[in-house]
C-alpha cells in the first residue's frame, strides 16, 4: 500500500518566491508522481517525460541527503535530454556542499548555497535577461577562474515571504497529496512554514548553520491566516509548524496562541521545542490554542556527552518537561541519537533507560536515530575517521532494492555523500549500533515494558547484554521489523533467547521479564487482530478477554515509572483484563482474584462492566 | 474578544432546570458527568472558580452544560473505576489520556451576579 506523501514545503517556498518575482514555475514531485509504482528506474522516466512535454529553459533541483544520488542522475539527464537546459541546484545537501556538487557533476551549472529564494530568484533574472551571473551572492558557479563560491546574501524577511501553500493553489495540487493519506487517519495533517533558524550549537545539527543560526519566524497572523485558508479550502486540521525551534522565543508563541484564539478553528498543531526552555504556563496556553504535541531532540542521557555535543540537557531537565507537558495534554516526541564518538556502552545504557522511562511518562513515540556526518554540522569539520555505513543506506530505503552499484557509487565519494557515512564510537562496531538502534526502536515502541524493564535490571550494563544476545542470535532484518505482527514474531523469539541465555540474570530476574513480555505479547496481538492469545485464559467476551500473568504488572508500571528497582516479589499470579471499546483503543485492567473467579463463572454483571466503553480511568 | 477556558458535561435535564434557576449545582462543587448517563468520568470544579454558564441541547434526558472558568481555575477530571478492575497505565495501550482542556470564545450568555446567581447577560452594541 502506498505511504503518505507530504507537499514539498521547501520547494514550494521557493517557488512561490520566484513566481512572485514574475517568473513561471511548475513543480514536479517525482515523491508523489511515482508513488503509486514505485521503482528504481520510474523516476528517471517520469522526469524524462515531463523535460519532453514542458522544454523548461532552466530546472532547479533539491534534494536532501538520501536522494542525492537520484538527484545526481536527474541532473545528467536534464543535460542529456536538451543540453541547452541550464541546470540548478539547491537545498540542504548541495546547499550545504556546493563546490564538492559541481566538482563532481559536469552536468551541474550552478548551485544556490544555504537560503534559496532570494538567489535563485537573482539568477532566473539574471538569466532571462542575458546579464552576468557572476555577482550574485549565494551563488556557486563555474568560471573561467575555477569554481567560484559567493558568499551568501543577507536572510529574508520571513514578514515577507508570500505563504507556500496560499501563493501556489494553482501549481500544486493539494487534493492529490491528500488523497495519499491511508483511510481511517484521524485528521489531515500538512507542514506549514511558521520560521527558520535555531540559536544553538548542537555540534551534531546541520540544519541551524545551515541557517546561520539566526531565529526567525513569520508574523503570527500571517501563520494562523494560512491555517485558516488550508482548513476552510482543502481541509487540513492538523499544521504541523516547521521551525527548526520555535518555542525559542515564548513571547512569539504566546502571541501565535493568542493568533490560533482569536482565529477559533477547530484545528491542531505541532512544535519543535527544547526540553530546558521552562514553558510554565505557556504549556497550557499552547495545549488550549491547539498544540497536541512538541518534537524534542533529546539526544542522550549522559551529562559528559550532553556537554561535548554542546547540547546542555539535564535528566531532570528532560523528565521534568515531557511529564509538564502531559500533564498540559501535550504528546512530547523525544528523539535520541546513538553513536556519538566518546560514547561508553556506560552511556549508552544510560540513554536506553531514559528512553523507557520517557515511554512511561508519555513520550510518543520515542525514536532513536545513528549519528550521521551531515554537513555542514560542525562535527563534520573536524576531520573524524568515518566509514561508511551500508545500513544507513538500507534504512533510508527500508522498503526498496537498493541497485549493488549505488553502494560502490556512495562509498567511493564520501565528501559528497557524507550523510551515509558514520564516526566510529566507543559505544560499539558500526554493525552493533545499528542493531541496536534497530531493536530498540522497536522494542520501545511495542514491548516497552520489556524493554524497560531490562534496562532497569541491567542498569549501565544493558548494551554489553544485548550485545551478547546479538551475538547468540545472529542480526535482525530490517523487513522483518516493519509492521507490529513482524515485530512481535521476530522481536520475542530474540527477548526469549536474551532472557534464558543470559547467565547476568537470577532465576526471578529471568520469570519477572518472560512475564511481562508475554503479557506484552498477548496485549500486541490483541491490538493487532482482537485475539487473546494467552496460555491462560480465564474468561473472553466479544471485545475482552481475562487472563493469568506471573507478574504483578500494576506494580512494574508504577515502579518503572518512578524509576524504583524492580524485586523478587514482584514475580506473583495477577489477572489482567484487555478490552477494546468501540472506538478501537483498547485498554487494560488488573482484575481482582474474586472478580476473575466470578468472570469464569460467567458473571454477566462484571462482563458487561467489561463491555462498557467508559470503564476504568 | 478574550479567550476563555471552559469545560464541558451533561446533567440530567431536571438539574439543568435547576442550574438555570439558581445558579448552582450541589453546595460548593459542582461535579458533572463528562458522558450524559454515565458516572465513570467525572468534571469537578468549585462554583467560586465558574465564570460563566452555558446550557446546550437536551438529549436523552441529560443536557449539555458548558462552564467557562475564571483565569487560573483549578479543576479535576475524576474518574471512578470498579473496585474489581483497576486501570494499567501502560504507554502500550491507547490509555485515557489527559484530556487537557479546550478554549472556547464567546460572548458571554450567563454570568456570575453580585448575588452569586448566574444571570443572562442581554447583549448591547
Amino acid at each position: 500500500m502506498a505511504s503518505e506523501v507530504s507537499p514539498p514545503l521547501g520547494l514550494c517556498m521557493l517557488a512561490a518566491h520566484v513566481r512572485r518575482a514574475g517568473h513561471s514555475v511548475r513543480i514536479l514531485d517525482l515523491d508523489l508522481e511515482d508513488k503509486p509504482a514505485p521503482s528504481p528506474a520510474a523516476y528517471l522516466d517520469t522526469f524524462a517525460n515531463a523535460v519532453r512535454d514542458e522544454r523548461p529553459a532552466i530546472v532547479g533541483f533539491t534534494s536532501m541527503f538520501n536522494n542525492s544520488l537520484h538527484a545526481e542522475r536527474l541532473i545528467g539527464t536534464a543535460k542529456r535530454l536538451d543540453d541547452r537546459v541550464v541546470t540548478v541546484a539547491g537545498g540542504s545537501h548541495f546547499g550545504a556542499l556546493p563546490r564538492r556538487s559541481l566538482e563532481r557533476i559536469p552536468q551541474l551549472d550552478f548551485v544556490v548555497r544555504g537560503e534559496g529564494e532570494a538567489a535563485f530568484a537573482s539568477l532566473l533574472d539574471a538569466l532571462e535577461a542575458g546579464k552576468p551571473t557572476e555577482s550574485i551572492p549565494g551563488l556557486c558557479q563555474r568560471t573561467s577562474d575555477g569554481i567560484v563560491e559567493n558568499p551568501a546574501g543577507p536572510l529574508l524577511d520571513l514578514a515577507l515571504v508570500p505563504p507556500a501553500w496560499s501563493a501556489l493553489a494553482s501549481t500544486i495540487d493539494l487534493a492529490r497529496y491528500a488523497a495519499t493519506i491511508p483511510a481511517g487517519d484521524r485528521g489531515r495533517a500538512i507542514y506549514t512554514e511558521a520560521g527558520r533558524g535555531c540559536p544553538f550549537s548542537c555540534s551534531f545539527c546541520a540544519t541551524a548553520p545551515f541557517w546561520n543560526r539566526r531565529y526567525r519566524v513569520r508574523p503570527a497572523e500571517s501563520i494562523v491566516a494560512e491555517m485558516r485558508e488550508l482548513y476552510e479550502m482543502h481541509g487540513y486540521d492538523t499544521f504541523m509548524l516547521v521551525h527548526d525551534l520555535l518555542t525559542a522565543d515564548k513571547r512569539f508563541v504566546d502571541g501565535l496562541c493568542d493568533a490560533a484564539f482569536e482565529a477559533n478553528l477547530p484545528v491542531e498543531w505541532t512544535a519543535n521545542h527544547r526540553a530546558d526552555i521552562e514553558l510554565g504556563e505557556l504549556a497550557g496556553k499552547m495545549r488550549r490554542s491547539g498544540c497536541t504535541s512538541v518534537f524534542m531532540g533529546i539526544e542522550s542521557a549522559s551529562e559528559r556527552i550532553q556537554a561535548e555535543v554542546r547540547k546542555g540537557l539535564t535528566r531532570d531537565e528532560i523528565t521534568s518537561t515531557v511529564r509538564t507537558l502531559h500533564d498540559v495534554g501535550i504528546t512530547s516526541t523525544c528523539s535520541f541519537i546513538i553513536g556519538f564518538p566518546s560514547e561508553s556502552t556506560r552511556d549508552l545504557s544510560a540513554t536506553l533507560a531514559l528512553a523507557c522511562e520517557l515511554k512511561m511518562l508519555g513520550a510518543e513515540p520515542v525514536q532513536f536515530h545513528r549519528l550521521r556526518m551531515w554537513p555542514p554540522a560542525p562535527l563534520t569539520t573536524l576531520g573524524l575517521a568515518a566509514a561508511f555505513d551500508p545500513d544507513a543506506l538500507r534504512l533510508e530505503y527500508p522498503a526498496a532494492e537498493i541497485p549493488a552499484g549505488d553502494f560502490a557509487i556512495i562509498e567511493a565519494d564520501p565528501a559528497f555523500f557524507a550523510g551515509y557515512f558514520t564516526t566510529h564510537s566507543t559505544a560499539g562496531t558500526a554493525y552493533q549500533l545499528a542493531q541496536l538502534e534497530l531493536f530498540f526502536s522497536r522494542a520501545v515502541a511495542t514491548v516497552p515494558l520489556t524493554a524497560g524493564a531490562l534496562a532497569a535490571m541491567y542498569g549501565d550494563g544493558v548494551v554489553r547484554a544485548f550485545y551478547r544476545a546479538l551475538d547468540a542470535h545472529g542480526p535482525l532484518g530490517r523487513e522483518d521489523l516493519d509492521s507490529t505482527v513482524k515485530v512481535l514474531a521476530h522481536l520475542v523469539p530474540f527477548l526469549r533467547g536474551w532472557i534464558e541465555r543470559d547467565e547476568n540474570l537470577a532465576d526471578w530476574q529471568r520469570e519477572l521479564v518472560a512475564g511481562v513480555l508475554e503479557y506484552e505479547r498477548t496485549r500486541g496481538h490483541f491490538i493487532a487482530d482482537g485475539d487473546v492469545d494467552a496460555a491462560d485464559i480465564i474468561a473472553a467476551g466479544a471485545r475482552w478477554g481475562v487472563f493469568g500473568t506471573t507478574v504483578d504488572l500494576g506494580e512494574v508500571l508504577d515502579r518503572l515509572s518512578s524509576g524504583a528497582p524492580l524485586t523478587a516479589e514482584l514475580v506473583r499470579d495477577r489477572c489482567i483484563a484487555l478490552s477494546r471499546g468501540t472506538g478501537g483503543a483498547v485498554r487494560g485492567f488488573v482484575v481482582s482474584a474474586a472478580a476473575a473467579a466470578r468472570l469464569r463463572d460467567g458473571d454477566r454483571s462484571l462482563a458487561a462492566v467489561l463491555d462498557d466503553d467508559r470503564t476504568g480511568g | 474578544m478574550n479567550a476563555a477556558q471552559s469545560v464541558i458535561g451533561y446533567v440530567p435535564d431536571a438539574v439543568a432546570k435547576e442550574l438555570q434557576q439558581s445558579g448552582k449545582i450541589g453546595t460548593d462543587t459542582i461535579e458533572m458527568p463528562l458522558q450524559p448517563g454515565k458516572q465513570a468520568a467525572l468534571l469537578r470544579v468549585r462554583h467560586a472558580d465558574v465564570a460563566e454558564l452555558r446550557l446546550g441541547p437536551s438529549r436523552d434526558g441529560h443536557t449539555s452544560v458548558q462552564l467557562v472558568l475564571n483565569p487560573g481555575a483549578k479543576y479535576e477530571f475524576v474518574h471512578t473505576t470498579s473496585a474489581d478492575f483497576t486501570t494499567l497505565n501502560d504507554p502500550g495501550l491507547a490509555y485515557f489520556p489527559n484530556p487537557g482542556a479546550v478554549a472556547i470564545f464567546i460572548r458571554p450568555k450567563y454570568t456570575l451576579s453580585g448575588d452569586k446567581k448566574f444571570r443572562e447577560v442581554t447583549e448591547t452594541r
